[in-house]
């Protein structure tokens, strides 16, 4: 590792540290230690929330499968943008007036039995520390091509940063490592795409003319289907990425974190604006990459593509762009991972441990120091993991996440908030069974079960990466005959909790 | 308070209903495009010679952000409405 890139690690180290140095001073309640007591602005929240959002593999991710497979990359990154719309329409606003750190607190207004926010609260960190661990494991590789670290300390480094500023930051040092993230990520990113646009005199007939020379597909590399080939295919990764953010708990728990529901849409607006720019920037890098790369060389670097735009970065700016790049690059994933691990924390300790053990009984004090030992051990846990999976299939974890979050987290959701007939019951059962719907429809698709060079050595039963467009419909589906077949709860008052969740009016209010 | 919920909610539903249809036909026609019209999708267009889906495809990114503008401004207006309503409780 040479000056300039210590350089720039010991800086975002050092700057980050101080944040949550600073943060820890203010952490002396778990409002402020779960939702930075609600002080972040509409515009904060939003750089936070695309700090949480933008994982590497969207960063280095996207920039190489455009690079290597055109339009199909870009497929990606309308549907996690478009993903917001439906963040905003139906879930931002109703978790922010219904619960106050979690997604078990939403649940349990309206169903107040303690399994309920046992279910939430264990499909939040399955959900999480699923997403967690494939995020460390790439990032591992990730480093220790981009540095020369190997893959245990890479991982180690970045499992032992995010617990630090997670067990002593809390929410507050989280949020501004997330904003400090996406301004490094956004201005790195702006950098290249400008050089890039630069090299080729402004013009955007000239790069696509010379993208088409760079790429063996030539006039191909602008027709959908290089990646991939089955439309069908397409239609359900769309759907799962469009339906799969609003399932996501590390980003809806940041709905918590403003004071109203103005600043709620002002954050969904920010993050969805920076995220659009960002994979406008991300088109620009893949081509450029194709065009002054070259095919060739991106794959020998490494196959997966996941060089391009660190290499871009060599090419056009020498060793110190390179540097700052990587910088980028692994905040990006500090970011990230911190995010997943105050989700899960929050799930642990605030749902399982404040409620459901202690009865909603222990004390601010008992509460934060919980908080501060589950951090803690999640954090160390999923490292462990990290450093033992090195070789573990990471798509199929990614798409895991998303998948269930969209077909068994987002159901459940959505029907509490929205549907008059939902019952406990039908909650149960659809949660659990797109659980298992997606668990079972990926273990027999093309991630585990490949002839060649799969876990399992077969033709893949389901031919779809993306089983989203089944195990979404399943998971809808279960839970409404669920409720249908039990029957509903005669004392609820729906209009109440439908008025509450969507204008923050409570019945008390009312009443009176 | 019932006058104004009813109010509220009407113009709630009145603005919301039209836009989630349009929305959906609007995001899932690129891919089922690509499922039923492939050929048509693909015609090269003026801009740069870029394929139809490409141009399609930036109009969804647009199109996210401006209906994203029109949401929060009418919810302004409809949070003035519960306003009233939280003062007349």
């Amino acid at each position: 590792m040479n000056l300039t890139y210590f350089l720039f690690f010991i800086c975002i180290v050092i700057c980050t540290l101080i944040i949550t140095y600073w943060a820890a001073k203010r952490n002396k309640t778990t409002y402020e230690y779960y939702a930075a007591s609600g002080s972040l602005t509409g515009f904060q929240n939003g750089l936070a929330i695309a700090g949480d959002y933008i994982s590497a593999a969207s960063f280095l991710g996207i920039v190489g499968t455009i690079a290597i497979s055109g339009f199909d990359g870009f497929i990606y990154s309308i549907g996690f943008l478009a993903s917001y719309l439906v963040v905003l329409f139906f879930v931002a606003e109703p978790i922010h007036h219904l619960g106050k750190y979690s997604l078990g607190d939403v649940i349990a207004t309206r169903f107040p039995e303690k399994k309920m926010r046992l279910l939430m609260a264990s499909s939040t960190l399955i959900i999480s520390v699923f997403y967690m661990i494939p995020q460390l494991v790439a990032s591992g590789l990730l480093i220790k091509l981009l540095l020369n670290l190997d893959y245990s300390t890479s991982v180690f480094i970045i499992g032992t940063l995010m617990t630090i500023y997670v067990v002593f930051g809390g929410m507050v040092a989280t949020s501004w490592v997330q904003i400090i993230k996406t301004v490094l990520l956004l201005s790195g990113t702006f950098l290249l795409a400008l050089t890039v646009f630069s090299k080729f005199n402004w013009s955007i007939f000239d790069l696509i003319e010379e993208v088409k020379l760079g790429t063996p597909l030539g006039d191909q590399f602008f027709i959908p289907g290089q990646l991939l080939s089955n439309p069908l295919e397409v239609i359900s990764l769309y759907l799962a990425l469009i339906l799969g953010t609003a399932g996501l708990p590390h980003i809806l728990i940041r709905f918590y974190t403003v004071k109203n529901a103005l600043e709620v849409r002002k954050s969904v607006l920010t993050a969805s604006w920076i995220i659009g720019i960002f994979y406008l920037m991300t088109l620009m890098l893949g081509l450029g990459t194709t065009a002054i790369i070259g095919y060739e060389t991106l794959i020998s670097a490494d196959s997966t593509g996941n060089l391009a735009a660190p290499l871009l970065a060599e090419a056009l700016g020498g060793d110190f762009l390179l540097a700052f790049i990587s910088a980028v690059a692994f905040t990006t994933v500090v970011a990230v991972v911190a995010g997943l691990v105050i989700s899960s924390t929050t799930a642990f300790s605030h749902d399982i441990y404040h409620h459901i053990i202690k009865k909603g009984k222990s004390t601010e004090k008992e509460q934060l120091r919980a908080a501060q030992y589950s951090a803690f051990l999640i954090g160390i846990i999923s490292t462990l993991f990290a450093l033992g999976l090195k070789n573990i299939n990471v798509t199929f974890l990614v798409s895991l996440t998303f998948i269930v979050a969209a077909s068994s987290n987002l159901p459940v959701i959505v029907l509490t908030i929205y549907w008059r007939r939902f019952t406990q019951s039908g909650a149960i059962i659809g949660m659990v069974t797109g659980l298992l719907a997606s668990i079972i429809l990926l273990t027999i698709g093309p991630h585990i079960m490949d002839p060649i060079n799969g876990w399992i050595q077969k033709e893949p039963l389901i031919n779809l990466l993306n089983p989203g467009i089944i195990s979404i419909p399943i998971g809808f589906l279960s839970a409404i005959i669920g409720s249908l077949l039990t029957k509903p709860d005669k004392n609820f008052d729906f209009e109440a909790f439908y008025l509450k969740s969507q204008t923050g009016i409570s019945k008390d209010e009312v009443i009176k | 308070m019932n006058d104004i919920y009813l109010e509220w909610s009407k113009s709630r539903k009145k603005f919301m209903v039209p836009l989630l249809i349009i929305l959906f036909l609007f995001y899932f026609s690129l891919p089922l495009s690509l499922f039923f019209f492939p050929e048509y999708i693909n015609t090269p267009t003026v801009i740069w010679n870029l394929p139809l889906i490409w141009v399609y495809a930036f109009l969804q990114l647009i199109m996210t952000l401006v209906i994203m503008h029109l949401y929060t401004r009418k919810a302004k207006k409809l949070d003035e409405i519960v306003e009233k309503m939280r003062k007349e409780k």
